[in-house]
């Protein structure tokens, strides 16, 4: 029997540079046991679990799952394991909310996680194969010439990615669990970290996070199950395209255009920025915001950088729709949680639970999150109302 | 109920019981070795680069060049047609200005990474390297040329060049 998906549970680590006082399980099962107090489930009533997180060799720590599944409580019970590169946590949350959907399970576990401080993410994201010149020290190298080629199309103005960068940093501050608090971010702070990959500074980049971030998600019978009001979801979408194809545009990917056509399809969206409260938008280099802001329909092609510009997407300055309102990636890179939290911080929204940094009255929200070279996408819109 | 929040079982380490080996730790150096299958279409494009040439593969339905080479096209489904020799020239379509290194160390002297669309594909950009070049001189349009290794120091890789250089000055 097919069913609406419910969020009904939420629950996510503080993240930081270094959880030494917890192991992998240790720490997933923080973000769990926060997740289950939330829905007031406890681990016996779980019916499955999906787990996600970024490849293994950024920890070392080879299938993880095989030695954490019993203290994940699977014994006798199902668990799948996700992996599409950074967008791996917005997946496993659309796996999780496909099995409820489905009509296959009543009561899905979906957790995301990475300590960043077990690894070293540069070899890891480096087999040295033949045909990649080894040119790039990390992501950031790898995407800055989409930065550029994004600025050259649109003529954005340079500060445009600063401001991105200070406005996330000061949505932060509102959350308690946000890795990076800079208390004083301001415009000069950013602009005078050192330049890395021109036209992108330190300031401008995600930092290495330890973190997880958990959910319930159940069929319409547990729905009110937890102690808030359930977060409803009214449709989920994926896409993928190569990393190098004739005719792909790097800046604005075929593959992330079409998810997010199909998503607005099923949910009835035809203007995302009027329709949506807010949204939480796989934003790990400041000039993701502008460019995805076209991807993602909110603003005409070329004009991403005036909706950033404009202060619209900033609770501080009351944007009409304020996009990464915890602070977002730019904030908290525990990269397989990464796309959970964006999925979860849209839910924490239309549940009226994401404290400081809430959104009055948000009802709906967009949440999407990002892999490989710009070749994931993954996406959900989730809200107050049933769908 | 209870999921003993806030109250995980155990003693909770620091940063200094860990670095100070205050708690069993081991430490283990894996020997990481593979062999990776390039398959038809890589296995040739990665030949040629040994003898300093630059192939794609062509669709004849979608009428599209695929580089690297590979032996299907990825919208079409179906097996390619014939493979291509490109030139090993090119124009910088995008570049960034790197001011660090590999292991992420700041570095002085710039690097260049360039999308360099080259020649003959239709439009397809490679990630590489330009060398001795100004960072100020450099433009999206650039015309550039390969330079190679000396053939006897070829592998069979892309780093086969060793960087590419502006038309001219090269
Ligand atoms: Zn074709």
């Amino acid at each position: 029997m097919a069913s609406r998906c419910a969020v009904i549970g939420i629950g996510q680590t503080k993240h930081t540079d270094k959880r030494l006082d917890v192991n992998h399980t240790g720490m997933v099962r923080e973000a769990c046991n926060r997740a289950l107090e939330d829905a007031r489930l406890s681990w016996k009533e779980v019916d499955a679990l999906v787990i996600g997180k970024a490849p293994d060799t950024i920890e070392g720590v080879i299938c993880p799952e095989l030695y954490m599944a019993e203290a994940l409580g699977m014994v006798g019970k199902p668990l799948f394991r996700v992996h599409t590169a950074g967008s791996v946590g917005g997946t496993t949350a659309i796996v999780g909310a496909e099995l409820v959907r489905a009509g296959v399970h009543d009561k899905v576990l979906v957790v995301g996680w990475q300590k960043q401080s077990e690894s070293d993410i540069t070899w890891a994201l480096s087999p040295h194969l033949p045909f990649d010149p080894p040119l790039m020290a990390g992501a950031g190298g790898f995407f800055a010439p989409h930065f550029r080629e994004y600025i050259r199309r649109s003529a954005a103005p340079d500060h445009v990615g600063i401001k991105v960068a200070v406005k996330d940093r000061r949505h932060a501050l509102r959350n308690p669990y946000a890795h990076l608090h800079q208390p004083k971010v301001c415009f000069e702070e950013i602009r005078d970290t050192p330049m890395l990959w021109d036209p992108l500074r330190y300031g401008e980049t995600c930092p290495s996070s330890d973190g997880a971030c958990a959910m319930v998600l159940s069929s319409e019978k547990y729905a009110y199950h937890g102690g808030t009001r359930p977060a409803w979801v009214h449709a989920t979408e994926m896409r993928s395209e190569p990393t190098i194809m004739p005719g792909r545009d790097e800046v604005n990917p075929r593959a992330g255009r079409d998810c997010a056509a199909a998503l607005y399809k099923q949910a009835g969206i035809t203007n995302p920025r009027r329709d949506f409260d807010c949204a939480e938008i796989y934003v790990a280099f400041s000039w993701f915001e502008p460019m995805l802001a076209e991807t993602l329909g909110f603003a005409e092609p070329g004009e991403g950088w005036k909706l950033s510009d404009s202060g619209a997407t900033s609770l501080d300055e009351g944007g009409d729709i304020p996009w990464n309102c915890s602070g977002g990636v730019l904030s908290s890179n525990p990269i397989g949680a990464s796309g959970t939290l964006r999925m979860a911080e849209a839910a924490l929204q239309v549940r009226g639970q994401a404290g400081a940094h809430q959104v009055d009255g948000a009802r709906l929200a967009l949440a999407h999150a990002l892999g490989g070279a710009s070749q994931f996408f993954a996406m959900w819109i989730v809200g107050s109302e049933k769908p | 109920m209870r999921n003993e929040v806030g109250e995980l079982p155990g003693v909770p380490l620091t940063e200094k019981d860990v670095l100070h080996k205050k708690v069993l730790s081991t430490e283990w150096d894996p020997k990481l070795k593979w062999a990776w299958d390039t398959g038809i279409g890589y296995g040739r494009y990665l030949n040629e680069l040994k003898k300093g040439r630059i192939v794609g593969s062509k669709c004849n339905k979608c009428k599209r060049v695929l580089l690297p080479a590979r032996a299907f096209c990825e919208l079409c489904f179906r097996q390619v047609d014939e493979w291509v020799h490109l030139k090993d020239t090119g124009t910088v379509n995008t570049f960034s200005i790197a001011y660090t290194d590999w292991v992420a160390r700041r570095i002085k002297e710039p690097r260049i990474p360039a999308m360099i669309e080259i020649d003959g594909s239709g439009g397809v950009a490679i990630l590489h390297l330009l060398g001795a070049v100004d960072p100020k001189q450099v433009r999206v349009g650039l015309r550039v040329k390969a330079v190679w290794k000396p053939e006897s120091q070829r592998e069979g890789a892309i780093t086969d060049i060793l960087h590419w250089l502006p038309m001219g000055e090269g």
